[in-house]
């Protein structure tokens, strides 16, 4: 499979500025790629357009060569960057799996999920806690391609480490590929294969906020 | 009034829980700090890293009282020597005790951000420095005016570490302050902390960017499961695990992507089904039996503290 993104322009409403423009960016079967830039390039507005959340206001998302299918599973998932405004909050964590198809012990166990937590609504859980949940149910059956947008930041390093290494060994063994946008280049270095600076790809003309 | 040699907080002894409905009308309480002890002086940065949630953000709204009406805390909190009752919390925070929350959540979201991170202070001296803060953490003039959601979230995090060093705060508690931003901005951003911290204040830094962490603070204490496992001076962190003493710090440090990125098994106990004795002791690779006696209390040892009965 193969997901690309050509010439993608996007902006809030005509009055403002654009935030992307121009950006063209594809991953290919079990790739890794870095996305990096200071904050305020479109790094998260990108990789929400490439998991369908926003609509570019101008060019395409192709996953091997046809737009995104509104209905059903995407096969392509985002992981977000603050998993506290992104799990509803009147359902309890073990709804939020079971509507993925994760409610399996192999992968609780393997994210660190406690049973516990499954009979727990959101905001009673920490922020690392809750991840492990996004990180799961992104996961689930027909991801091919996984957007990982600055996810461990508020992980502990051990945690991060361990989170890694699952979506790492899953990555390799279903060929997911992978976009993980991180300000920290040593995990850059250690995740991805290949790493694209917004800086090059954006055209937009004046400094961003 | 206060003295120069009194250290600016003090916790001590320090225990939260949370009563919880078990079955139907049963309660009960779910201990998630204890023992939980650290000093932080005038002019001094503490960094305090550890697991997540291991209670360090629970240590935070302790402090000022931002508890939910369920948590019960037990210990006791001194701000410069005086003890810190829900009275004199009331009338600290925000004034003299300021935090920078942890979520992006608590930006107001109907509100332009320039005037939420002025506050309720009208005057143009606030206005001057909201805009020199701004300015500092690259935040346009434009930015003022916008709403929560046209921020990225870089942004978001920027406008909300200004909502706190713009007050005069005496004491400021920083709950992860730095992630989404980029690295300069995240350098900036604790640069001016190590400012307020050089003009006397006290900063409590809770942070899993161990590294940059590294770079400005003073000392570190470590959390493990809602206690503190090491307090040491930050330079022996930078030396790696030979310098360090508690078992956990070690495997913190063998975790980060610029070392080993290994992480050692199994996970942090929960709150309500802690092990008897040191509740590292089962991912521990020294333990013994006597580990699994009782909790060892903190010791000094080379220069820190440490609970841990086989460092050395």
């Amino acid at each position: 499979m193969h997901l690309e993104a050509n010439n993608i322009y996007f902006r809030y409403t005509s009055k403002t500025p654009f935030i992307l423009k121009k950006v063209s960016f594809s991953i290919g079967e079990g790739e890794r790629v870095g996305v990096v830039s200071p904050s305020g390039y479109g790094k998260t507005t990108l990789v929400k357009i490439l998991a369908g959340y926003e609509k570019p206001t101008k060019g395409e998302v192709l996953l091997d060569g046809k737009p995104l299918d509104p209905k059903g599973i995407l096969p392509v998932q985002l992981i977000p960057q603050h998993p506290e405004s992104s799990v509803n909050p009147r359902w309890k964590m073990q709804k939020v799996l079971e509507e993925a198809g994760q409610l399996r012990s192999e992968v609780m166990s393997a994210m660190g999920i406690e049973p516990e937590w499954l009979d727990r609504y959101p905001r009673e859980l920490s922020g690392g806690e809750l991840q492990r949940f996004c990180v799961a149910r992104a996961l689930c059956a027909d991801t091919r391609f996984l957007i990982a947008d600055e996810i461990s930041t508020m992980l502990d390093v051990i945690t991060q480490a361990q989170i890694w290494r699952y979506i790492l060994s899953e990555a390799d063994r279903r060929g997911i590929g992978l976009v993980v946008v991180t300000h920290n280049p040593a995990l850059a270095e250690r995740v991805c294969a290949r790493i694209v600076d917004l800086r090059d790809i954006n055209h937009i003309e004046q400094e961003p906020k | 009034m206060c003295h120069d040699n009194l250290p600016l907080l003090e916790v001590d002894n320090l225990s939260v829980s949370f009563r919880m409905y078990d079955k139907a009308f049963e309660q009960r309480d779910l201990k998630v700090i204890q023992d939980l002890t650290i000093t932080v002086n005038k002019g001094e940065i503490l960094a305090v890293a550890g697991s997540s949630g291991s209670g360090k953000s629970l240590l935070a709204h302790a402090v000022l009282g931002l508890l939910p009406q369920n948590a019960t805390v037990g210990g006791r909190i001194f701000y410069k020597g005086r003890p810190l009752d829900v009275e004199n919390q009331r009338k600290l925070r925000g004034s003299e005790i300021a935090l920078i929350p942890q979520s992006v959540t608590y930006l107001d979201p109907l509100m332009q951000v320039g005037k939420q991170a002025r506050g309720a202070d009208k005057s143009p001296k606030r206005l001057r420095r909201q805009r020199e803060v701004f300015q500092r953490l690259n935040l346009t003039r434009q930015t003022e005016k916008l709403y929560p959601f046209q921020l990225s979230g870089g942004m978001a995090r920027r406008v909300l570490f200004s909502t706190a060093i713009i007050t005069d705060a005496e004491l400021v508690i920083a709950d992860e302050p730095t992630p989404g931003m980029h690295l300069d901005q995240a350098l900036e951003a604790l640069s001016i902390l190590r400012e307020l911290a050089d003009k006397g204040k006290g900063i409590i830094l809770i942070t899993h960017d161990i590294d940059l962490a590294l770079q400005f603070a003073d000392k570190i204490a470590v959390f493990y499961a809602g206690t503190t496992v090491e307090e040491l001076p930050v330079a022996d962190f930078a030396k790696g695990p030979g310098a360090l003493r508690h078992p956990y710090s070690k495997a913190l440090w063998h975790a980060l992507p610029q070392n080993d990125f290994m992480p050692i098994e199994g996970f942090q106990p929960y709150a309500g089904d802690l092990p008897e004795g040191c509740l590292f002791a089962p991912r521990c690779p020294l333990k013994t039996s006597e580990c699994e006696a009782e909790n060892p209390p903190m010791r000094k040892l080379r220069g820190g503290k440490v609970r841990c009965v086989h460092a050395s």
